[in-house]
């Protein structure tokens, strides 16, 4: 499925940050190989995901603290809805009990920050191309 | 008459003296002190016993009561000895007593009257006790001071090993008032020495007994300054675990945002200048405009390097508050081998500089280690070990060959890793501080002050301990050993 667009989710409450990712997504953007939704909390993530204009989304990445719904409450019911969707969760807890909270939702990786946010792309890049979408990310 | 009345009483006062003793032998524990209380008292008894069987003046008579008294004398010597702490040398004492005894035995077969044959084994009997008295007289009785009970005691002791040595002359005295008189001073110092000899065996004890309590008491004091500092540190260490939890993930996001930002300001930067090439104006831009955007790169370059410091800050933070790593079975040898490699690799590259190595690593079988954590161990020892030679070297002792020493060897069932080095050494006051959590020797930006207070943590948490030897300006040794 070469050419296909990959839909990228992002929930992070942090505007620094989802402004940080729109910025590292430009150019994949730009080129039509990713769409980008920026979401600030985890009812809107759901809500969006919930409309037929984002019945493409093959990808959410979400932050696990945030005001009213935490990270794990959005993967759980991104899960049990939409199981074909990657999930990866990205926290500033390295902490083993949240690695370990988060596969068992079935998250396809967990990101401890502060990563490299090329690590990111790398990561889904790869996951994406073994679910058969092959997208192009420029990676530094 | 009078004199065979005196002997029946002498020797019941013995015999229950002898009684009292084995009381209060068991009463009070056992004491060595009683048991030669009991052994003075029975050589007492026995020899006024064969005294009163066999009757006075024989001459084989000194020769048979030899060994009674001897019995007595040695207790009585060593009794002193034991309450007095006094060192007596019994193998001397008892060969005296031999020679004596052949000069006795030599005497009878000369045919020497009753009194040559007793003086020498007189001698043999009283010289330890005389010895021993001397020696409590002239240490000033022990180590604490002398009460009237025990210069009582002294003198009456004194008198009797006196009274031991003319004992032979008075018993053969046809005159029976002087051998009267004998025995009534020998009445006399025995009842005086059945009160005194308990009250200062009983003295002694007390003595002892309080010795032991003050050395307990102190004892629990000092383990109650050791907890108590323990839990001082653990408090402070509970106290820098919260925070830290709570502040490393405020500071997590951040550096995130900064060191994305950062790398996302280089690339947007090399995007502009491509631009800016592609568009033939790069060559319009100045020298110092050039020079400028390099100084740009320089500086992302080095906001990176401090935001991964930073983070390695707030690591090395949370793992001294946490306790969850993972566990795995290894091979020792090999896992050192790795770590120490690696590790050296490592050093040699921060500080640019070759280092000589001396590596053992005996085999020493699987362990179940947390490898991570035991490896950032090792690997923090050897940093301190080549940044400690090298900045010996670059203080005054530029001719300086940095070794390091590492080996592993098997102390009975302990695995035991050494790491050692020639470099600057320890003072006695770091020494004291050095595994305090954010104590650091090094400048400002060049250590933490959390590697060594980890280092015991993660050890501990291997059931195991870190020592450390160093002598200021030698070097130092650190070894590991776990159990």
């Amino acid at each position: 499925m070469k050419g296909e667009r990959a839909h990228i989710l992002i929930v992070d409450d942090d505007q620094n940050i989802r402004n940080l990712l729109r910025l590292r997504f430009r150019k994949e953007v730009e080129n039509g190989d990713v769409v980008l939704t920026l979401c600030d909390s985890g009812q809107d993530a759901l809500e969006k995901l919930k409309n037929s204009e984002y019945k493409d989304v093959l990808v959410v990445l979400s932050d696990i603290n945030m005001p009213g719904m935490n990270g794990f409450d959005v993967i759980q019911q991104v899960k049990s809805e939409y199981n074909h969707i990657l999930t990866y969760l990205c926290s500033a807890y390295d902490r083993n009990d949240f690695k370990e909270k988060g596969y068992d939702l079935g998250i396809d990786h967990f990101f401890a920050k502060p990563i490299d946010i090329n690590k990111i792309k790398m990561k889904i890049q790869k996951d994406l191309e073994s679910m058969g979408v092959d997208v192009f990310f420029k990676t530094a | 008459m009078v004199l065979n009345t005196l002997l029946i009483i002498l020797g019941t006062l013995q015999l229950i003296d002898v009684l009292i003793m084995i009381a209060l032998y068991y009463i009070f524990n056992q004491s060595p002190m009683y048991k030669y209380g009991i052994f003075l008292w029975l050589g007492m008894n026995l020899l006024f016993i064969s005294d009163y069987l066999l009757g006075p003046v024989s001459r084989l008579h000194p020769l048979f009561s030899f060994s009674f008294i001897l019995i007595t004398g040695f207790y009585l010597a060593k009794l002193l000895a034991s309450i007095y702490e006094i060192e007596l040398n019994f193998k001397k004492f008892l060969l005296l007593d031999i020679v004596c005894y052949s000069l006795a035995v030599l005497a009878y077969f000369m045919g020497l009257s009753f009194e040559w044959i007793a003086f020498p084994i007189s001698i043999g009997i009283v010289s330890p006790l005389i010895y021993s008295i001397y020696s409590t007289v002239k240490r000033r009785v022990g180590s604490y001071e002398t009460s009237a009970v025990e210069k009582a005691y002294i003198m009456i002791l004194l008198i009797w090993a006196i009274h031991f040595l003319d004992y032979p002359f008075l018993r053969s005295l046809s005159d029976e008032r002087v051998s009267i008189f004998g025995f009534s001073l020998a009445l006399f110092l025995t009842y005086c020495s059945s009160i005194l000899i308990p009250v200062v065996i009983n003295k002694k004890i007390h003595l002892n007994f309080q010795e032991y309590l003050n050395s307990k008491i102190l004892e629990k004091e000092r383990e109650l300054e050791r907890s108590k500092e323990q839990i001082w540190i653990s408090e402070k260490l509970a106290t820098v675990g919260t925070m830290t939890a709570g502040v490393a993930h405020e500071i997590k996001n951040p550096l995130f945002v900064i060191n994305n930002s950062v790398q996302l300001v280089e690339e947007l930067n090399d995007e502009i200048m491509d631009d800016l090439k592609q568009k033939g104006l790069k060559e319009q831009l100045s020298s110092s405009s050039i020079e400028l955007i390099r100084e740009v790169k320089e500086l992302t370059r080095r906001i990176q390097l401090n935001t991964d410091r930073v983070n390695e800050i707030v690591n090395d933070m949370l793992s001294l508050t946490q306790s969850d790593g993972d566990w795995d079975i290894v091979n020792m040898k090999q896992f050192v081998e790795d770590v120490v490699k690696e590790s050296l690799q490592v050093a040699e590259k921060k500080y640019d500089h070759p280092i000589i190595t001396n590596i053992d690593l005996r085999d020493v079988g699987l362990r179940r280690i947390m490898p991570e954590e035991l490896s950032h161990v090792i690997s923090n020892m050897i940093d301190n070990a080549v940044y400690s030679m090298l900045f010996k070297m670059k203080n005054g002792h530029k001719d300086l060959i940095p070794e390091l020493r590492v080996e592993l060897v098997d102390r009975e069932g302990q695995i035991a890793l050494v790491i050692g080095d020639n470099g600057e050494g320890i003072s006695k006051e770091v020494k004291e501080k050095m595994f305090d959590p954010f104590f650091t020797t090094k400048p400002t930006g060049e250590g933490t002050g959390l590697g060594l207070s980890l280092a015991t943590d993660i050890i501990k948490r291997h059931n195991g301990d870190i020592n450390v030897d160093s002598l200021d300006g030698e070097g130092t040794v650190f070894t590991i050993c776990i159990r």
